[in-house]
């Protein structure tokens, strides 16, 4: 209750303000010259006096000025100050122009209050609406790429609906999420996985995918937790702030049509041999394709050279009960062939229309989406209305609600699975003719396959095997806002993320896996409201001072509940009923509940405004900590001044100067349920006489469980130089989490193998810069330069007390962990077997295992971007490059891409054989370099395979040419009822410049969890290639 | 305006008050809802998964099979050698070890503190066998291991994360001095066994079981305390009222799988997938 009595002084402290004096009472209402959008935050000042306010949200002021006042000063940074002389007047109204010289950028902070960027002192980037809609990634996150300076974008795969990881500025939790929270129109949204995650799943994307990019008006992201510290817990990873598109500004109504199509085909696949067929020794003659020929049932690739001889293949003619030999031949684009052109073809009809009093937009889009993998679709409708009205000059209320249904009819298995077809490439006999596969059924009803003992054909998977998805998401707010007097205002808000997810797999009958077939399905139901309220107090004290206090508090309840059931055989195949199980069901349910009550302020005190000194502080009560531990207080400080203004230093050269410091904190809880021991239910023992059972499981909660905190100091300095043509926006951070709530292993003879604890910490500092120039900039042409830079270094500076390593994932013999002294995300595994002075031991000629050991890290040292946009009067053209430098990823398409002698590389020494790099031992124990010649086969065998994981990491640098975007806008029409049409060709992910790992996209993962640095056959990104038309009416 | 100020304070101070006041709900809020305190547990629930788990345990693919059977070359394997070549996995020994412990030992050792709580001289009988029958195999397996300290992670059992090892020989005159009282206290209890996968509630069997077991114990350590074995044997051979012991193969402790998942036999169910093992 200490904290909360702080919080009750600060609102005293509002209520010392002094009134003033009732003279003669004027209104108004100020707008903006460029868009008719009203100003908030403008300072009106009776000229010569200290008398003054500011307007509020919707750009209106109410000053009481003596009698003998007779002009009052509009200023607001960016705008062009204007006295405007009373005259009598009592209302009186401005339009602003914007000052050319200083164009001041606004941007939305926490809490959804706007601010000018130049008054912030924390790092803060945004990406415009425009920007978005013309990139047209259907996972918004995608269209960050290389746009936002320390933000690390993973896209995992070219598939439909596949989910993209970001993380800001490093990872800095070890058990817990490490991305930034969204946030949409001032309500939270969730971005988890939509269900299943990891190796040998399906991947069902994240949920911010499920932004329109048609809706969004601009994107903000705040990097670090000080831009965060009122958003609470969850932004401790950084806060992306969304902004929707209203009518606000629009006279009358007015209409928007746009389609975008584009083409996606794979960017990358593995370069393949060509030379040698299926088989092993050089030998392979089909006749069942499971090992009743000669090698047909292994699907490796070191059968005879594929010269044309003639040899009984699975697609050979039989004649007369005798399958006949045909040529034996390579089929070089077997796999690119196998992939088909996606395509994504997206329509939005958006009417938005304003008077003073009101405005409201709504939009439709219907996204149909047709992947690259066969048979792999995702349609998504989004329907969204907001409007807001003033209902007394007073009071404003305004609404949004958004509706999204996203719907597949299959998506592909990711992952070392059977149900990843790229699993099944990664193995393949060079001699098989894939698309002739596409008959996966002989005439008498048999399967039909090259190989029957490890895969099912493929487009068996595709076509039989099918992951379905149905979401319907409802995101909305409302929100009251009242003006009480012309310094003080107040709202409150309520908002929330609801949807529910069905998600069906379908395992048909003759799979190699699971030959009985199966059918899972799962459905979740997901719902977080958040209420909150907020008072503000602002004031221009004088004409150098300006005060602002907030203070306010929030609600978040959240509810999750999840059911699934399971027929892991079916009785009759081909019926996807649970009911049909030739085995016990298998039924699993679970929900959880979590509520957060915060109450919070900001002041903010700005001198002259060029000195600007911002504290924040929040205490959060937590249902999932313990009495004693569940609430707690964290606060930020910020400072920064405009030293350009300050010193008068403003030059031809130097126009604009800034330095930042600012330091904060973030607590943040857990998982609900942490606390206290239970016990799990078991299978059961013999489902007909049903005796249940229950088990202790392997974690030991923690009923002492305290928040942990992460405190991050930060330092800026942003300098604009020959009138805002070159700028440089520098940023360097400090951060540190500590107390993680992790569970840590304990000996298992104490009944468990872990206990959930307060232990560890992980630090990140680094580096971002962005850049801007503009080397040409005249009436008909211009060319913007932007440039990104950031670098992090991130170390795992303890763990628990007697913890070495802590597992975040593993996956076969490769681990990633997070190890003290190391940056988080080590990929842990075997190296090969070395000698003394640290070459490769070989035996008889061959490699073998080694010691254990961190092979690689998933980070990346650095991440950049390079933007070039070009304007000529009304065409444009845009260029973007980006590039992550350093880190490592385990890439299981060359280990077993090598094992299976499909890859390039292993047409090495076919003929005569290999010696492998490295010593062997001598006679006399002293070691020598290898002179023993193996075969290609053994080699590649000893050398790639699962047991050794060191010859499969590769450094994970790229260079991407991320986008193209080539533009025209046609704005004169006579005769018709059209404003302007745009049309622009867009190319996505277009090319991989340069790399160093082969064979894959070095940008992959399986999901957006934590375990990342790992391929298991990936299924390729999407090169997309589009065009994007919109007329407005 | 005053006004407009005072009901403004008002409302930031009400709103703040029920927000900061409404922490009295969160232990409601925060109970699991999907599963029971260990409190609630339940014997007749715990008992058919600590005997399943006990002896999946024992016949799995890994410990019964690969460090068992393929160690000892009854079988081999075709892929993955390993156990073949007599080279021990660790990733196998850790898991023997954790799993007999945490995964296992932890329900047996919940079973024998909620049956005394209860006073159900049955079930806790029950416990007894199937606690020495578990830690036999881990002393076996690894010598001298935690067992006073061990299972005894609740703040109410000492809240030990990280148990004492006890020497062999004194984990051994436990267990056979624990079987004695299981021998006493089995079938006078007033309780039925329930969930009794092995003897579907024959305490005689379990007494069986328990003798049985004592005598295998008594035996094995006879080269160490040949007196201790002698007294102690002779005891139970001169007084087979007192002391029962299998006699029949009805009496066995053995489990039998029910031919399907997920109470299938874990070696069948490993070649369903799993083609790589052979018969020397």
């Amino acid at each position: 209750m200490k904290r909360f009595t702080v919080l009750l002084a600060f609102f005293v402290f509002v209520g010392f303000q002094a009134l003033q004096a009732q003279n003669v009472q004027i209104t108004g209402n100020v707008t903006s010259a460029d868009d008719g959008s009203p100003l908030p935050g403008v300072s009106v000042v009776v000229k010569g006096t200290t008398i003054g306010t500011v307007t509020n949200f919707n750009g209106d002021y109410e000053l009481s000025v003596p009698q003998s006042a007779s002009t009052l000063s509009f200023s607001f940074v960016g705008m062009t100050p204007q006295d405007v002389a009373i005259e009598g007047r009592t209302i009186i109204d401005l339009v602003m122009e914007s000052d050319a010289l200083d164009i001041a950028e606004v941007v939305v902070t926490a809490l959804g209050v706007s601010r000018e960027k130049k008054s912030l002192g924390y790092s803060v980037q945004d990406v415009s609406g425009e920007d978005l809609s013309k990139a047209r990634e259907q996972n918004i996150i995608n269209s960050l790429s290389g746009r936002v300076a320390g933000a690390q974008i993973t896209s995992s795969s070219g598939a439909v609906g596949a989910s993209t990881r970001i993380v800001l500025r490093g990872a800095s939790s070890l058990g817990g999420n490490n991305q930034p929270l969204f946030v949409v129109d001032g309500i939270p949204i969730d971005n988890s996985n939509m269900g299943g995650t990891g190796n040998e799943s399906v991947n069902r994307g994240n949920g911010a995918a499920d932004i329109n990019p048609n809706d969004v008006e601009k994107m903000t992201v705040l990097k670090g937790p000080n831009a965060a510290a009122l958003y609470g817990s969850r932004a401790s990873n950084g806060v992306i702030i969304i902004e929707t598109k209203t009518g606000k500004g629009t006279k009358g109504i007015g209409v928007t049509v746009s389609n975008n199509t584009s083409f996606e085909t794979p960017l990358r696949l593995p370069d393949y041999q060509n030379g040698y067929g299926q088989g092993s020794g050089g030998a392979f003659s089909y006749v069942d394709g499971s090992g009743g020929g000669i090698n047909d049932g292994t699907d490796e690739s070191w059968g005879p050279a594929l010269d044309g001889r003639l040899i009984p293949q699975w697609n050979s003619p039989i004649v007369g009960g005798v399958r006949q030999a045909t040529p034996w031949v390579a089929h070089p684009n077997n796999v690119k062939d196998f992939f088909e052109t996606g395509h994504t073809v997206s329509t939005n009809v958006a009417v938005q229309g304003g008077s003073d009093k009101s405005n409201f937009r709504m939009s439709y889009t219907d996204t149909q989406q047709k992947g690259m993998v066969p048979n792999t679709d995702l349609n998504k409708k989004n329907l969204s209305l907001n409007g807001s009205l003033n209902v007394t000059n007073k009071l404003s209320v305004s609404a949004g609600a958004t509706y999204v249904n996203s719907f597949s009819d299959n998506l592909p298995g990711y992952g070392y699975s059977a149900q990843n077809v790229m699993q099944q490439f990664i193995w393949a006999g060079r001699s098989t003719d894939i698309p002739d596969l596409k008959v996966y059924t002989n005439p008498d009803g048999s399967k039909r396959n090259w190989n029957y003992n490890y895969h099912n054909n493929p487009y068996f998977t595709l076509y039989e095997n099918l992951n379905s998805m149905q979401r319907e998401r409802f995101m909305g707010n409302a929100k009251a806002t009242y003006q009480f007097t012309d310094w003080l205002s107040g709202f409150v808000r309520t908002g929330g993320d609801i949807y529910s997810n069905i998600n069906t797999e379908k395992v048909a009958a003759t799979d190699i896996d699971t030959p009985t077939g199966s059918y899972f399905e799962s459905s979740r139901t997901y719902r977080e409201i958040n209420s909150d309220f907020l008072f503000t107090a602002a004031k221009q004290m004088n004409q150098d001072l300006y005060l602002s206090l907030s203070a306010g508090g929030s609600r978040q309840d959240y509810s999750y509940h999840y059911a699934s059931g399971a027929a892991n055989e079916l009785a009759i195949p081909g019926v996807y009923n649970v009911a049909n199980s030739a085995v016990p069901q298998v039924a699993s349910n679970n929900s959880s509940l979590k509520r957060t009550n915060s109450l919070y302020f900001a002041g903010q005190v700005a001198l002259k405004n060029a000195l600007f000194l911002d504290v924040t502080g929040r205490n959060d009560w937590s249902s999932a900590l313990p009495d004693g531990n569940n609430s707690y207080f964290y606060p930020s400080v910020t400072l920064s001044g405009i030293f350009t203004d300050l010193l008068n230093m403003d030059s031809n050269v130097l126009n604009f100067g800034k330095v930042r410091a600012s330091w904060a904190k973030v607590g943040s809880d857990t998982n609900p349920y942490s606390l206290l021991p239970t016990l799990s239910f078991g299978d059961g023992w013999n489902a007909s006489t049903k005796i249940l059972n229950q088990f202790v499981p392997n974690n030991l909660p923690n009923e002492g469980l305290k928040p942990e905190f992460k405190t991050s100091l930060e330092f800026g300095l942003e300098l604009k130089f020959f009138n805002n043509r070159l700028g440089l926006d520098a940023t360097y951070y400090d951060a540190s989490t500590t107390d993680q709530i992790i569970n840590i292993p304990i000996s298992a003879a104490s009944g468990y193998t872990s206990k959930t604890i307060n232990a560890g910490e992980i630090t990140n500092k680094g580096v971002e810069a962005m850049i801007y120039v503009t080397p040409v900039k005249t009436k008909d042409f211009s060319w913007d330069i932007t440039i990104n830079y950031a670098k992090n270094n991130n170390q795992v500076v303890s763990l628990a007390e007697g913890v070495e390593r802590y597992v975040l994932g593993s996956y076969w013999s490769l681990q990633v962990m997070a190890i003290p002294g190391e940056p988080y995300g080590s990929l842990y595994g075997y190296d090969l077997k070395r000698d003394p002075q640290g070459n490769i031991l070989n035996t008889n000629g061959l490699p073998s295992q080694g010691d254990l050991k961190i092979l690689g890290n998933y980070q990346p040292d650095w991440i950049g971007g390079l933007k070039n946009d070009l304007r000529y009067k009304n065409l444009s053209l845009g260029v973007l490059i980006d590039t992550r430098q350093g880190g490592e990823l385990y890439s299981m398409t060359t280990t077993w891409g090598r094992y299976a002698g499909v890859l390039e590389e292993t047409l090495l020494g076919r003929s005569d054989g290999i010696v492998g790099e490295g010593t062997m031992q001598a006679s006399d124990g002293s070691y020598v370099p290898n002179n023993v010649v193996v075969t290609a086969e053994e080699y590649n065998k000893a050398a790639f395979v699962n047991s050794v994981a060191y010859p499969s990491v590769f450094d994970a640098s790229y260079i991407k040419l991320r986008e193209v975007t080539l533009g025209y806008t046609f704005n004169k029409f006579n005769n018709l009822p059209i404003n302007s049409l745009s049309v622009s060709f867009v190319g996505r992910n277009l090319a991989l410049l340069w790399a160093k790992v082969p064979h894959i996209d070095p940008e992959t993962s399986f999901d957006n969890t934590n375990v990342q640095g790992l391929e298991f056959g990936q299924l390729p990104s999407a090169r997309s290639l589009g065009f994007n038309v919109s007329v407005n009416f | 305006m005053k006004t407009i100020l005072f009901k403004g304070f008002v409302v930031v101070f009400a709103i703040s008050l029920v927000l900061a006041s409404c922490t009295k709900d969160f232990d409601k809020i925060n109970t699991n809802p999907n599963e029971p305190g260990l409190e609630q547990a339940v014997p007749k629930m715990l008992l058919p998964n600590a005997i399943e788990s006990m002896t999946d345990r024992v016949y799995e693919i890994f410990l019964g099979h690969e460090m068992g059977n393929c160690w000892v070359q009854h079988m081999a394997k075709v892929q993955y050698t390993d156990e073949d070549r007599y080279i021990p996995r660790i990733s196998v020994i850790n898991n023997t070890w954790s799993s007999f412990y945490a995964a296992n030992g932890m329900d047996i050792a919940l079973l024998k503190k909620v049956s005394t709580q209860n006073g159900l001289d049955n079930y806790k009988g029950v416990a007894l066998v199937l606690e020495a029958y578990v830690t036999s195999v881990l002393t076996d397996l690894f010598g001298p291991i935690p067992y006073t300290e061990a299972w005894r992670s609740s703040l109410s059992d000492g809240g030990i994360l990280s148990p004492a090892y006890d020497s062999q020989e004194s984990i051994y005159r436990t267990l056979i001095a624990n079987l004695d009282t299981a021998n006493m206290i089995l079938g006078t209890g007033s309780e039925a066994v329930e969930g009794d996968i092995l003897y579907d509630g024959d305490t005689d069997l379990w007494k069986k079981f328990a003798n049985s077991l004592r005598m295998r114990l008594i035996l094995r350590m006879s080269d160490r305390d040949a007196t201790f074995a002698t007294t102690e044997l002779s005891k139970m051979v001169a007084d087979p009222a007192t002391y029962p012991i299998m006699e029949a193969n009805g009496d066995n402790a053995q489990l039998v799988y029910l031919g399907s998942a997920p109470n299938n036999n874990p070696i069948n169910e490993n070649r369903k997938t799993r083609d790589d093992h052979r018969v020397k």
